[in-house]
């Protein structure tokens, strides 16, 4: 029977497993496989799976109960190895690999940083800042909106001013932030949001983060918001891939 | 189109403890942590739409006669915190209150 896994650590870890249980319809129990000085967490893999709130929900609930007690690798979403023996040849052939990881993290969590602009008061400091584009502005209004072909034009140009913007204080808060982390690691695209950044950061630089984050927000303009979730499992700083 | 239906996909059902926070970071779960390539990986329909829509979002004619429209609809006169941001070097005029960084959040309705 395939197995749905959800993160490996180490053996020495305690896995606290109560309460929790698998994706999927059946809510399968959640089981240990061993291999040496590592353990993958997983269950019986269901049938048909998709991304929904409720699996995903599971799956971050299983990784952050296990994670509250010690450091884990957590899983990307939707990791099927074919039986027990998959997992215990991985953990076997992975397992320098997954030690350093393990030793990088240690001690360590996740915090991912969004930050969103308020679009009207963004729009309206791009026109007060550009003279250009609030003369083409008022033209538009003036003459009802204007043509399609206008309107295209000047939208093109706002959003290439707001690009410019979004690039500038994408920038800033990694810069200010970075100094606190000892990772940081670009968040895949987010609707909405003009930076996704994550940052691997020791527990006892936490205060400094946060001060750090306190200056930002007064820096910031103030049609730029930032938010802060976690601490989570290092999702974004176990992978293969090394940036920034 | 179904693949717009992960964008969504955070409803008020079931969910866990974290059901909040996890709508915040879904991306991570869907599109960081570890992968094992011998092991297989579900179809996970959505994500990559997702991350490519968030370009084509801010890029498209559509977001470019969106940021028209709104430019259109903002009343750039008669509101002296504004008028201020026009001086050089982005000066603050004298009279904008302490709670001026948000009220530059504040929507002006024309007419």
């Amino acid at each position: 029977m395939s197995n749905y896994v959800y993160c490996v650590s180490r053996a020495s870890h305690p896995l606290p497993l109560e309460g929790a249980v698998g994706v999927g319809e059946h809510a399968p129990a959640l089981r240990l496989v061993r291999e040496q000085d590592l353990v993958a967490v997983v269950s019986a893999a269901p049938a048909h799976l998709r991304p929904k709130r409720r699996d995903l929900a599971k799956h971050d609930a299983v990784v952050g109960q296990v994670y509250a007690a010690g450091t884990v690798l957590p899983m990307r979403f939707g990791m099927i190895a074919p039986d027990d023996e998959a997992v215990r040849t991985e953990l076997r052939s992975g397992a320098r690999r997954y030690d350093e990881l393990l030793s990088r993290i240690d001690g360590h969590f996740e915090l991912n940083v969004k930050g969103v602009h308020a679009e009207e008061a963004l729009l309206r400091d791009v026109l007060l800042q550009n003279d250009e584009l609030r003369v083409r502005n008022q033209a538009l209004r003036a003459a009802g909106g204007g043509s399609h072909q206008d309107k295209v034009a000047f939208g093109e140009q706002v959003a290439a001013a707001v690009a410019e913007r979004s690039a500038r204080e994408a920038g800033q808060v990694i810069a200010r932030l970075q100094p606190h982390a000892a990772q940081v690691r670009r968040g895949p695209p987010v609707d909405g949001c003009f930076v996704n950044v994550s940052f691997l950061v020791a527990s006892g630089a936490r205060p400094d983060f946060d001060g750090a984050l306190s200056r930002l927000r007064r820096e910031l303009p103030g049609y730029a918001s930032v938010g802060v979730y976690g601490p989570l499992p290092p999702y974004s700083f176990v992978g293969n891939e090394v940036e920034m | 189109m179904t693949e717009m239906t992960m964008t969504q996909m955070p409803q008020a059902t079931g969910g866990g403890r974290l059901s909040g926070e996890l709508y915040k970071v879904v991306e991570l779960i869907l599109d960081r942590g570890l992968v094992i390539d011998v092991f297989v990986r579900v179809s996970v329909i959505g994500l990559e739409v997702l991350t490519i829509d968030a370009r084509v979002i801010v890029a498209g004619v559509d977001a470019y006669l969106r940021f028209a429209e709104v430019c259109g609809r903002l009343d750039l006169t008669g509101s002296s915190p504004r008028i201020g941001r026009l001086l050089p070097g982005g000066a603050v005029p004298l009279e904008l209150p302490g709670s001026a960084r948000t009220d530059v959040g504040v929507t002006q309705r024309k007419g």
